[in-house]
């Protein structure tokens, strides 16, 4: 009895991986260009992210249950889809172990400095490790449980943030004044993640059955207000330079707020609280994905059911261990230095990979109608 | 009429013998009337003696004739010719009369029923509201919510289970509500039930959910008929099993399991906050105790400094960590639940006085636990007791223990890895392919929505 969800799950789909751009590498990249058309590339980014979320939805739409494995097995030939898949799957399983690491490294800093960071990392692990095994209609209620807690609290936060009497609205209009410089292409490519979310599409299709895409404004609304506020919020607290000199600017910026009524007294962590569950969340969307597109390349059909047959169940227990593994490995052989190139490494190629994948869905919705007529 | 599958008298009779042999509270009589005898055949402990004399014995010698008395016995509702001899056998078992004329069986039913009357709801109570509970007697149960449904589309579905116990079971729903799929799932799993004796609804529970090893209820006991009846109209299915005193309802989503009669009884805001409550309790319950681990082991810089000066003044003669702490008077506390439970009720009092004793100053005042402790682990008790029912009250119990664990290994990190945890666990589980946990959770009553895709 594999389930059917409603419209309104691609919406959380997004909101994740908006809300989840406040904190990971993206400010960071944006905030190293703030002077050389970080503002323009936000600009920019708005109608080029839109555009593509926008024609990606048209397009999914035309494939109602049904993931991006059997829509490429279905029109290209096999040593063709198999490769695409698995580098599909692997650069969206990297932005989560950046995503691990990092948080790892964060919860290292800012929260528990007495406890190893393996074994922070290995509950980290373990919990990915099992949700992402779910199927993917209790992966979307989960999420939507966590969006229902944690939007709420990220309103307040950045609220709270903004009426700040420390908040510095000199220098955020001082770097308005950098708006007409030239944008990057590393910069843009940032801007745009805030849209990226509806890359988790390609699998959680399959539970969509009548998917339509509505109220594109609204998701260009809540991503404007994103990208302002994770670019623009560090600058009013840190100072025009001094955004640029820490390593995760949203937690620098938090830690300078303060609950006035409350027992916890200090804004990072409810700020830690929401992030985390949310940094979870969403590598456990990213692995569900990535999983899934590799079955895909092994014939598995279809979306897990809650039963599921046993030789899937197999190869599923295998992928996660892999990628398990693999955080392990990375987490120890990499520094903050290197972590920062893959970030930028990530985001770079995820920007083409989405011109590519959203060209590869074309030219299938292309050949599956002429498949038809004839 | 199909005269050939009837029994043989002379075979059933043998067959019957043999079957019974050792049986020592079965009563065979031959009635004899001039060149016409009949045999009856009952279990004395199953069957009232007053309702054989007056309708089978009597009527013998009243009647003229055995056919005569046959179509008189063939006009009782409940009466059958079986034709198998297993489907007589076990109509016996149940409380029937065999009787054997010449040529002919029949079953008459004489069945003795020792039930208590309607009691008040013991587990379930309200404060304003009808106040009948289900009884033990299967029938009794359908007649208190006939009563409370008359409609015609109220279907009732009998079946048994258990190959021993041969437990009655009846499925009850509304066909122009209920999700006919659900309906089918229920009735396979119901009749895939392979377990020789079904004495209580959480043996059917056990048998028939997956997976086997879980840690809170998919189904719900009731013993509330206008519960039962309210879910009913809400297009959910009942099952009422005999000598339980207890009516299933499935499918039954963690949010059904957080509400009482109550809230629909009391004004609709005041059912809300009835409901607001009950969340907040659940958080407290579940979270105060590793709260207490990870703020005062870990990340004592969380809190105000205030508070967490005065934990740190309140705990400076305990001498062991706070996760000790908090287990040794957590099982404390659950020590004491368990004991007056179980204790009779004259003793009852004395258990409570000593351990309230105990656990509040005495504690204290060694030196073993902090004072906030105390106040935390009453509140831990209170919070959990405010969940209406008691199956998942008891899961609840459980899973802070897991969250102490985590906190007490990971700090503020652990509880957050543990809600994460919870959250994807609970809305993985499945109640009849419904999904366990879910916000807004009455969205899936509509039917024919569009957007539902």
């Amino acid at each position: 009895m594999s389930g059917v969800v409603r419209n309104k799950y691609f919406y959380y789909l997004f909101l994740l991986n908006a809300s989840i751009n406040l904190i990971n590498f993206v400010p960071g990249i944006m905030l190293d260009d703030r002077f050389d058309g970080g503002m323009m590339s936000i600009l920019l980014s708005i109608p080029i992210g839109a555009g593509l979320l926008y024609l990606f939805a048209k397009l999914i739409a035309k494939f109602p249950g049904e993931g991006l494995p059997e829509i490429l097995y279905s029109t290209l030939p096999g040593w063709l889809a198999a490769p695409m898949l698995i580098v599909a799957a692997a650069v969206w399983y990297f932005s989560s172990v950046i995503t691990l690491i990092s948080f790892t490294d964060i919860t290292d800093r800012y929260i528990n400095p007495d406890i190893a960071t393996y074994l922070i990392l290995g509950g980290f692990i373990v919990v990915v490790g099992l949700a992402a095994r779910l199927d993917s209609e209790s992966i979307l209620y989960a999420l939507e449980m966590v969006l229902y807690m944690a939007v709420p609290l990220i309103v307040y936060m950045s609220w709270r943030a903004l009426s700040s009497p420390f908040f510095s609205y000199d220098s955020v209009r001082q770097i308005i004044t950098y708006t007409w410089n030239p944008p990057t292409y590393q910069t843009m490519a940032a801007a745009t993640y805030v849209f990226t979310g509806y890359i988790n599409m390609v699998v959680f299709n399959r539970v969509f059955h009548k998917f339509r895409m509505r109220h594109i404004i609204l998701i260009i609304m809540m991503s404007i207000a994103t990208l302002a506020v994770s670019m623009l919020g560090p600058i009013g607290f840190l100072g025009t330079i001094g955004a640029g000199e820490h390593e995760y600017p949203a937690f620098a910026a938090m830690d300078s707020l303060r609950i006035r009524y409350f027992i916890i007294e200090r804004m990072i962590y409810v700020f830690y609280f929401v992030y985390m569950t949310l940094s979870l969340l969403n590598s456990i969307v990213h692995w569900h994905v990535s999983k899934e597109l590799i079955i895909g390349v092994f014939g598995f059909k279809g979306s897990p059911s809650p039963k599921g047959d046993k030789k899937r169940r197999r190869a599923e227990w295998w992928i996660i261990g892999v990628f398990s593994l693999i955080v392990l490995v990375i987490s120890g052989a990499i520094n903050q230095y290197m972590l920062k190139d893959m970030a930028i490494v990530f985001v770079d190629s995820r920007f083409a990979g989405e011109f590519v994948l959203i060209g590869t869905l074309i030219y299938a919705a292309v050949k599956r109608k002429r498949r038809k007529k004839a | 009429m199909k005269k050939q599958n009837k029994l043989n008298p002379k075979q059933a009779l043998a067959w019957l013998h043999r079957q019974l042999k050792g049986v020592s509270d079965i009563e065979e009589r031959k009635l004899k009337k001039g060149f016409e005898e009949i045999d009856i055949i009952y279990f004395k402990s199953m069957c009232d003696p007053v309702m054989i004399n007056n309708h089978l014995i009597n009527r013998f010698y009243e009647l003229d004739d055995v056919p005569l008395y046959l179509e008189f016995i063939r006009s009782f509702p409940k009466s059958l010719e079986p034709d198998r001899e297993e489907d007589m056998l076990r109509n016996m078992l149940r409380g029937a009369v065999a009787i054997f004329t010449r040529d002919k069986v029949l079953l008459f039913d004489a069945e003795l029923v020792n039930t208590s009357s309607i009691q008040p709801a013991s587990t379930e109570n309200v404060i304003q509201g009808p106040d009948d509970s289900f009884t033990e007697n299967v029938e009794v149960n359908l007649n208190l919510i006939r009563h409370r449904y008359q409609s015609a589309h109220l279907k009732s579905e009998y079946m048994t289970a258990g190959r021993a116990s041969q437990t009655r079971l009846i499925i009850l729903y509304d066909d122009t509500l209920v999700d006919k799929t659900i309906l089918e799932e229920v009735k396979n799993r119901l009749s895939d039930i392979t377990s020789d004796v079904i004495q209580s609804a959480s043996d059917i529970e056990r048998s028939t959910m997956h997976p086997h090893w879980r840690l809170f209820p998919t189904m719900m006991f009731s013993e509330r008929p206008d519960r039962t009846v309210m879910n009913i109209s809400q297009g959910k299915i009942a099952i009422l099993v005999d000598n339980t005193g207890y009516s299933i309802l499935v499918p039954s989503i963690f949010n059904d399991f957080f509400t009482a009669m109550d809230d629909k009884i009391q004004l609709p805001p005041i059912g809300w906050f009835l409901k607001a409550i009950r969340y907040i309790a659940l958080f407290l319950t579940v979270l105060l105790p590793a709260m207490y681990v990870a703020f005062t082991s870990y990340n004592p810089e969380i809190l105000r400094m205030q508070i967490s000066l005065l934990i740190a003044g309140s705990r400076a003669t305990v001498p062991y960590p706070s996760f000790f702490e908090v287990i040794f008077m957590l099982l404390a506390m659950e020590f004491l639940t368990e004991a007056s439970v179980r204790l009779p009720k004259a003793i009852g009092p004395t258990a409570t006085t000593v351990g309230g004793l105990i656990l509040g100053t005495a504690a204290t005042e060694a030196g073993l636990v902090s004072n906030i402790m105390i106040i935390l682990v009453s509140a831990v008790a209170i919070t959990n007791f405010v969940i209406p029912f008691s199956m998942m009250s008891m899961g609840i119990r459980v899973s802070k223990y897991v969250f102490i664990l985590l906190a007490s290994t990971f700090g503020l990190v652990g509880i957050v890895l543990g809600m994460v945890a919870m959250i994807t666990y609970l809305t993985s589980l499945r109640t009849f392919g419904k999904p366990y946990l879910k916000m807004f959770a009455m969205d899936w009553r509509k039917k024919g929505d569009e957007r539902s895709g």
